[in-house]
Protein backbone atom coordinates (compact mmCIF):
# COMPACT_ATOMS: atom_id res chain seq x y z
CA UNK A 1 0.00 0.00 0.00
CA UNK A 2 1.38 3.79 -0.92
CA UNK A 3 2.17 6.10 2.36
CA UNK A 4 -0.48 8.29 0.31
CA UNK A 5 -3.33 5.53 0.79
CA UNK A 6 -2.31 4.76 4.43
CA UNK A 7 -2.36 8.12 5.56
CA UNK A 8 -5.75 8.85 4.11
CA UNK A 9 -7.07 5.70 6.09
CA UNK A 10 -5.55 7.35 9.27
CA UNK A 11 -6.89 10.33 8.98
CA UNK A 12 -10.31 9.31 8.72
CA UNK A 13 -11.92 8.64 11.99
CA UNK A 14 -13.94 5.92 10.32
CA UNK A 15 -10.96 4.11 9.28
CA UNK A 16 -8.15 5.05 11.82
CA UNK A 17 -8.29 1.43 13.23
CA UNK A 18 -7.76 -0.11 9.81
CA UNK A 19 -4.95 1.75 8.78
CA UNK A 20 -3.36 1.63 12.46
CA UNK A 21 -3.22 -2.08 12.03
CA UNK A 22 -1.59 -1.62 8.79
CA UNK A 23 0.82 0.49 10.82
CA UNK A 24 1.51 -2.39 13.33
CA UNK A 25 1.82 -5.03 11.12
CA UNK A 26 4.10 -3.00 8.74
CA UNK A 27 6.63 -1.68 10.94
CA UNK A 28 6.33 -3.68 14.13
CA UNK A 29 9.20 -5.95 13.72
CA UNK A 30 11.31 -3.28 12.47
CA UNK A 31 10.47 -0.60 14.96
CA UNK A 32 10.72 -3.78 17.72
CA UNK A 33 14.61 -4.53 16.42
CA UNK A 34 15.56 -1.33 16.11
CA UNK A 35 14.51 -0.80 19.98
CA UNK A 36 15.89 -4.16 20.91
CA UNK A 37 19.61 -3.02 19.90
CA UNK A 38 19.16 0.37 22.22
CA UNK A 39 17.39 -1.15 24.95
CA UNK A 40 19.44 -4.55 24.53
CA UNK A 41 17.01 -6.31 26.61
CA UNK A 42 13.51 -8.21 25.38
CA UNK A 43 11.41 -7.40 28.47
CA UNK A 44 12.42 -3.50 27.87
CA UNK A 45 12.13 -3.42 24.21
CA UNK A 46 8.66 -5.28 24.62
CA UNK A 47 7.65 -2.51 27.00
CA UNK A 48 9.17 0.36 24.78
CA UNK A 49 7.59 -1.01 21.79
CA UNK A 50 3.81 -1.03 23.59
CA UNK A 51 4.62 2.61 24.38
CA UNK A 52 5.98 4.03 21.06
CA UNK A 53 2.42 3.05 19.25
CA UNK A 54 0.32 4.77 22.26
CA UNK A 55 2.03 7.54 20.92
CA UNK A 56 2.31 6.58 17.62
CA UNK A 57 -1.78 6.22 17.61
CA UNK A 58 -2.20 9.47 20.48
CA UNK A 59 -0.25 11.57 17.34
CA UNK A 60 -1.30 10.26 14.27
CA UNK A 61 -3.81 13.41 14.01
CA UNK A 62 -0.92 15.63 14.42
CA UNK A 63 1.33 14.04 11.87
CA UNK A 64 2.00 17.16 9.35
CA UNK A 65 3.20 14.81 6.87
CA UNK A 66 6.75 16.63 6.24
CA UNK A 67 8.25 13.27 6.44
CA UNK A 68 7.98 9.71 5.66
CA UNK A 69 5.61 7.93 8.36
CA UNK A 70 8.55 5.23 8.62
CA UNK A 71 10.86 7.96 9.46
CA UNK A 72 8.54 9.56 11.99
CA UNK A 73 7.70 6.06 13.66
CA UNK A 74 11.18 5.24 14.21
CA UNK A 75 12.22 9.12 15.84
CA UNK A 76 9.01 8.60 18.46
CA UNK A 77 10.55 5.33 18.76
CA UNK A 78 14.38 6.38 18.76
CA UNK A 79 13.05 9.23 21.88
CA UNK A 80 11.15 6.66 23.68
CA UNK A 81 14.37 4.73 23.56
CA UNK A 82 16.30 7.81 24.71
CA UNK A 83 13.47 8.55 27.50
CA UNK A 84 13.95 4.97 29.00
CA UNK A 85 17.95 5.22 29.13
CA UNK A 86 17.82 8.34 30.80
CA UNK A 87 15.34 7.13 32.96
CA UNK A 88 17.66 4.26 33.54
CA UNK A 89 20.91 5.79 33.87
CA UNK A 90 18.56 8.45 36.32
CA UNK A 91 19.99 10.98 34.23
CA UNK A 92 18.16 14.29 32.67
CA UNK A 93 19.60 12.74 28.97
CA UNK A 94 21.61 10.49 27.68
CA UNK A 95 25.16 10.89 27.83
CA UNK A 96 25.48 10.31 23.58
CA UNK A 97 29.11 11.11 22.89
CA UNK A 98 30.51 8.32 25.70
CA UNK A 99 30.20 4.67 25.30
CA UNK A 100 27.75 2.40 27.69
CA UNK A 101 29.64 1.18 30.94
CA UNK A 102 27.08 -1.11 31.61
CA UNK A 103 26.85 -2.21 28.02
CA UNK A 104 27.65 -5.86 28.62
CA UNK A 105 26.64 -6.56 31.75
CA UNK A 106 22.80 -5.92 30.46
CA UNK A 107 23.30 -7.75 27.50
CA UNK A 108 24.51 -10.95 29.57
CA UNK A 109 21.41 -10.17 32.37
CA UNK A 110 18.94 -10.74 29.43
CA UNK A 111 17.45 -14.34 29.08
CA UNK A 112 16.57 -13.44 24.90
CA UNK A 113 20.68 -13.53 24.66
CA UNK A 114 21.83 -16.75 23.45
CA UNK A 115 25.55 -15.77 22.20
CA UNK A 116 27.73 -17.40 19.85
CA UNK A 117 31.66 -16.92 18.89
CA UNK A 118 30.64 -14.11 15.87
CA UNK A 119 28.08 -12.14 18.34
CA UNK A 120 30.71 -12.26 21.05
CA UNK A 121 32.97 -10.75 18.86
CA UNK A 122 30.41 -7.83 17.17
CA UNK A 123 29.37 -6.99 20.46
CA UNK A 124 32.61 -6.90 22.29
CA UNK A 125 32.78 -3.82 19.73
CA UNK A 126 29.66 -2.41 19.86
CA UNK A 127 30.17 -1.82 23.81
CA UNK A 128 33.18 0.28 22.89
CA UNK A 129 31.45 2.97 20.42
CA UNK A 130 30.02 6.00 21.67
CA UNK A 131 26.51 5.23 21.90
CA UNK A 132 25.96 7.51 18.66
CA UNK A 133 28.41 5.46 16.93
CA UNK A 134 26.77 2.29 18.02
CA UNK A 135 22.76 3.73 16.79
CA UNK A 136 23.97 5.07 13.71
CA UNK A 137 26.11 1.78 12.72
CA UNK A 138 22.78 -0.84 13.89
CA UNK A 139 20.61 2.03 12.01
CA UNK A 140 22.65 1.50 8.78
CA UNK A 141 24.25 -2.22 8.78
CA UNK A 142 21.28 -4.19 10.60
CA UNK A 143 17.94 -1.74 10.15
CA UNK A 144 18.99 -0.79 6.67
CA UNK A 145 17.97 2.75 6.51
CA UNK A 146 19.29 5.22 4.57
CA UNK A 147 21.37 8.04 5.69
CA UNK A 148 19.01 10.53 5.01
CA UNK A 149 16.56 8.91 7.30
CA UNK A 150 18.99 7.96 10.24
CA UNK A 151 19.76 12.00 10.02
CA UNK A 152 15.82 12.68 10.20
CA UNK A 153 15.41 10.04 13.13
CA UNK A 154 18.59 11.12 15.55
CA UNK A 155 18.92 15.03 14.38
CA UNK A 156 22.61 14.33 13.54
CA UNK A 157 24.05 16.19 10.55
CA UNK A 158 23.70 13.86 7.38
CA UNK A 159 27.80 13.69 6.78
CA UNK A 160 28.71 13.13 10.66
CA UNK A 161 26.59 10.05 10.10
CA UNK A 162 28.50 9.15 6.62
CA UNK A 163 32.04 10.02 8.24
CA UNK A 164 30.91 7.74 11.76
CA UNK A 165 29.32 4.71 9.70
CA UNK A 166 32.51 4.38 7.21
CA UNK A 167 34.57 4.67 10.10
CA UNK A 168 32.55 2.16 12.57
CA UNK A 169 32.18 -0.35 9.61
CA UNK A 170 36.08 -0.14 8.97
CA UNK A 171 36.82 -0.82 12.38
CA UNK A 172 34.76 -3.94 12.52
CA UNK A 173 35.44 -5.56 9.50
CA UNK A 174 39.10 -5.24 10.68
CA UNK A 175 38.35 -6.71 14.20
CA UNK A 176 35.93 -9.18 12.81
CA UNK A 177 38.61 -10.73 10.38
CA UNK A 178 41.41 -10.92 12.98
CA UNK B 1 15.45 -10.26 11.13
CA UNK B 2 17.73 -13.91 11.15
CA UNK B 3 21.04 -11.34 10.73
CA UNK B 4 19.33 -10.20 14.64
CA UNK B 5 19.89 -13.91 15.76
CA UNK B 6 23.35 -14.60 13.62
CA UNK B 7 24.94 -12.15 14.51
CA UNK B 8 23.93 -10.32 17.33
CA UNK B 9 22.36 -13.68 19.51
CA UNK B 10 19.49 -11.93 19.85
CA UNK B 11 16.32 -14.11 20.34
CA UNK B 12 13.14 -13.81 20.91
CA UNK B 13 10.25 -15.80 22.74
CA UNK B 14 8.05 -18.06 20.34
CA UNK B 15 4.92 -16.25 18.88
CA UNK B 16 6.20 -12.76 20.14
CA UNK B 17 5.31 -10.58 17.20
CA UNK B 18 1.47 -12.56 16.98
CA UNK B 19 1.21 -11.72 21.02
CA UNK B 20 3.03 -8.35 20.76
CA UNK B 21 0.51 -7.44 17.73
CA UNK B 22 -2.67 -8.45 20.18
CA UNK B 23 -1.28 -6.68 22.76
CA UNK B 24 -0.60 -3.11 21.08
CA UNK B 25 -4.27 -3.45 19.18
CA UNK B 26 -6.01 -4.32 22.49
CA UNK B 27 -4.14 -1.47 24.09
CA UNK B 28 -4.82 1.37 21.86
CA UNK B 29 -8.25 0.95 19.96
CA UNK B 30 -10.22 -0.74 22.92
CA UNK B 31 -9.14 2.45 24.93
CA UNK B 32 -10.55 5.42 22.50
CA UNK B 33 -13.87 4.80 23.71
CA UNK B 34 -13.00 4.69 27.52
CA UNK B 35 -11.06 7.77 26.78
CA UNK B 36 -13.59 9.86 24.91
CA UNK B 37 -16.34 9.09 27.60
CA UNK B 38 -13.93 10.15 30.26
CA UNK B 39 -13.22 13.26 28.48
CA UNK B 40 -16.90 14.05 28.04
CA UNK B 41 -17.36 13.41 31.95
CA UNK B 42 -14.49 15.64 32.65
CA UNK B 43 -15.92 18.83 30.12
CA UNK B 44 -19.10 18.22 31.40
CA UNK B 45 -18.08 18.57 35.35
CA UNK B 46 -15.86 21.24 34.32
CA UNK B 47 -18.76 23.14 32.74
CA UNK B 48 -21.00 23.25 35.06
CA UNK B 49 -18.39 23.98 38.31
CA UNK B 50 -17.85 27.26 35.91
CA UNK B 51 -21.48 27.76 35.70
CA UNK B 52 -21.91 27.33 39.03
CA UNK B 53 -19.30 30.11 40.41
CA UNK B 54 -20.66 32.60 37.98
CA UNK B 55 -24.23 32.00 38.85
CA UNK B 56 -23.29 32.56 42.60
CA UNK B 57 -20.78 35.40 42.65
CA UNK B 58 -22.24 37.28 39.68
CA UNK B 59 -25.13 38.94 42.16
CA UNK B 60 -22.74 39.41 45.07
CA UNK B 61 -20.13 40.90 42.95
CA UNK B 62 -22.50 43.88 41.64
CA UNK B 63 -23.98 44.37 44.83
CA UNK B 64 -20.51 45.33 45.80
CA UNK B 65 -19.95 47.87 42.84
CA UNK B 66 -23.74 49.95 44.09
CA UNK B 67 -22.08 49.84 47.77
CA UNK B 68 -19.01 51.74 46.38
CA UNK B 69 -20.66 53.87 44.13
CA UNK B 70 -23.11 55.64 47.69
CA UNK B 71 -20.66 55.66 50.36
CA UNK B 72 -17.89 57.10 49.42
CA UNK B 73 -17.40 60.23 47.54
CA UNK B 74 -13.96 59.57 46.79
CA UNK B 75 -15.07 56.67 44.92
CA UNK B 76 -18.36 58.54 43.96
CA UNK B 77 -16.33 61.28 42.21
CA UNK B 78 -14.25 58.50 40.31
CA UNK B 79 -16.72 57.07 38.66
CA UNK B 80 -18.67 60.28 37.97
CA UNK B 81 -15.70 61.61 36.47
CA UNK B 82 -15.87 64.25 38.33
CA UNK B 83 -12.84 66.26 40.30
CA UNK B 84 -12.95 65.94 43.85
CA UNK B 85 -13.08 69.41 45.69
CA UNK B 86 -14.19 70.72 48.97
CA UNK B 87 -17.33 71.86 47.60
CA UNK B 88 -17.85 68.73 46.16
CA UNK B 89 -17.46 66.82 49.36
CA UNK B 90 -19.32 69.56 51.65
CA UNK B 91 -22.31 69.06 49.04
CA UNK B 92 -22.83 64.80 48.73
CA UNK B 93 -22.19 65.04 52.62
CA UNK B 94 -24.76 67.46 53.32
CA UNK B 95 -27.01 65.11 51.40
CA UNK B 96 -26.01 61.85 53.09
CA UNK B 97 -26.77 63.82 56.05
CA UNK B 98 -30.20 65.18 55.38
CA UNK B 99 -31.33 62.20 53.75
CA UNK B 100 -30.75 60.35 56.65
CA UNK B 101 -31.44 62.51 59.66
CA UNK B 102 -34.60 64.78 58.50
CA UNK B 103 -37.97 62.66 59.26
CA UNK B 104 -40.60 64.08 57.47
CA UNK B 105 -43.51 63.24 59.24
CA UNK B 106 -47.32 62.09 57.36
Amino acid sequence: MKEGALLKLLKNPSSKSEGFKLLVDLYQEKLYWMIRKMVLSHDTANDVLQETYIRIFKGIDNFKGNSAISTWMYRIAYNECLRFLSKESKLLRVELDISDSDYSKKLYADSYFDPNELSTKFHTILSELTVNQRNIFNMKYFDELKFKEISDITGININTIKSTYYLVEKKIKKEINE
Amino acid sequence: MNRHKKELGLKIPENYFKESRENILSKNLNSTDKEYSFRFYQLSFAAIFIFTLIYFNYPFLERESINFETESPIISTILLNEEITEEYIIDFLTDEVVSDVIYMPK
